[in-house]
């Protein structure tokens, strides 16, 4: 897959972006001096290099402690790629599949997010040099409010009570479409769409899935992960299932009300386009109390800095009657350090460990 | 994101004097009678929930007793805008529409 378009020189991000077809590939740039990449040598001449990929795939950890006895369970720590997320492969294929199409020319981005693609968006789009507005849900944490505004997005936080007449939940989705078809903004703007962009699912597909395929050399029998978007568990799963229509996949719904961003309930949010149940062996509802004491159980007994979404996967993965001698893998979409402020909210008085 | 808001007195009422020209007969509560508002939104060509969440947007910028007037083309906000009044302290002071634009106006109340 080629690297996005970037900005040559120091072009500043809210600059007009209408010379981006005319910008030279930063990885192939002529002319910069000094040491070439080496990934054998973890060198890298551009960030965006780092994003996973079956030649440079997150690492799978095994879990010893929590898994229950006798289980080979991994986890998939998506919180290696660069911008922190398991995010950062499907907006690079979200924008490079916009870039084949022809439709980032000369427009800005606006998207919907609870932040993991908006961070990865906002990075990829500072390096390109094209602007982003993300419309964000209420309930995501001001770590990654502060994270998308250091780099440069415009940030609109959606009240649930926005608006009364659509579903709350989806507020942000209905925002960020009305900014990109509003006829005032004639075009302005171009709107990946994860929900519903077939490229959120490639992204897995050619990447997440393979890398599972091959990191378990073939040894796969169940695969754990989120209700989101549905991008890696559509992807994975159709990935793992043309394999083997044996493995198991295992999609996690959190309850109505959540305090989980990126994990979606689908009753009370619309199912993502995207979403291909045919590939979904069974559905593990998970509340938020177990899915926080999970994510403290990994950070205390595996050393696993996880966001709370994979405290609800792997509680989940926990809950289920594994076969003997099959490798189970979970994804851990994010980590820990933007939730300092709902962890905290978790713990006593300081000095106190509880 | 460009906001057009006119956030001088001067300019709504400059503004409100070209509206009331072009259309002598008083037609609803926003018709020659129309007082100035302190805030004006032109949400014209925005798609519903953009005109809500401008206004509300806006709000934030009036003090108690200031009025806001917006205009809208998304016949969504029709609805919209009497169930905002009622969630954010609001009163509706008129609601009208001409040629396919929906005028609102607004006053900020206390909480």
């Amino acid at each position: 897959m080629e690297i996005i378009e970037t900005a040559a020189g120091s072009a500043a991000i809210g600059a007009a972006t209408e010379a981006l077809d005319m910008r030279p590939p930063l990885r192939q740039r002529e002319g910069v001096a000094g040491l070439g990449a080496s990934p054998a040598r973890r060198r890298y001449g551009d960030v965006r290099e780092l994003i996973a990929s079956p030649a440079n795939p997150t690492p799978l950890v095994r879990l010893n402690r929590v898994a229950g006895e006798g289980a080979e369970a991994f986890l998939k720590l998506e919180w290696m790629n660069p911008f922190g997320s398991i995010k950062d492969r499907t907006a690079l294929y979200l924008l490079e599949g916009m870039r084949e199409r022809g439709e980032l020319a000369g427009r800005e981005l606006v998207e919907a997010t609870s932040g993991n693609t908006g961070i990865a968006l906002a990075a990829l789009a500072a390096l390109a040099g094209i602007p982003l507005t993300v419309t964000i849900p209420s309930g995501v944490p001001e770590e990654k409010l502060v994270l998308l505004r250091m780099l440069g997005a415009t940030v609109m936080p959606t009240p649930d009570d926005l608006c009364p007449v659509d579903n709350p939940r989806d507020g942000a989705i209905a925002l960020a479409r009305a900014v990109a078809e509003s006829p005032a903004h004639r075009g302005r703007y171009a709107m990946p769409n994860q929900y519903a962009n077939p490229d959120n699912v490639r992204a897995h597909y050619e990447t997440t899935g393979p890398e599972i395929w091959e990191q378990t050399e073939g040894r796969v029998r169940a695969f754990v992960a989120g209700y989101g978007t549905c991008g890696t568990i559509t992807g994975v799963g159709r990935f793992l299932k043309e394999r083997d229509p044996g493995i198991r996949i295992v999609a996690v719904e959190p309850q109505q009300g959540h305090r989980l961003p990126g994990l979606k309930n689908l009753q009370e949010a619309k199912a993502p386009a995207i979403l291909d149940l045919s590939v979904i062996d069974e559905v593990v509802r998970v509340d938020d109390a177990p899915a926080y004491a999970m994510a403290k159980r990994l950070f205390r007994e595996e050393g696993l800095i996880v966001g709370p979404s994979t405290g609800a996967i792997v509680q989940a993965m926990a809950s289920l009657e594994l076969e003997t001698g099959g490798v189970t893998v979970a994804v851990s979409p994010d980590g820990g350090q933007k939730y300092a402020s709902f962890y905290a909210d978790t713990l006593g008085e300081e000095g106190e460990s509880r | 994101m460009t906001d057009t808001i006119a956030h001088t007195r001067a300019a709504a009422a400059a503004s409100e004097r070209s509206r009331t020209e072009s259309a002598k007969e008083p037609g609803g509560a926003a018709g020659a009678a129309a007082p100035v508002a302190d805030l004006e939104l032109d949400c014209k060509g925005l798609l519903c929930p953009l005109p809500v969440y401008k206004t509300s947007q806006a709000l934030n910028r009036l003090a108690i007793g200031q009025t806001l007037r917006v205009e809208c083309t998304d016949r969504g906000s029709l609805a919209d805008f009497p169930a905002l009044a009622r969630q954010r302290s609001l009163t509706l002071l008129s609601a009208s529409e001409r040629d396919g634009v929906q005028v609102f106006l607004l006053r900020k109340e206390a909480a």
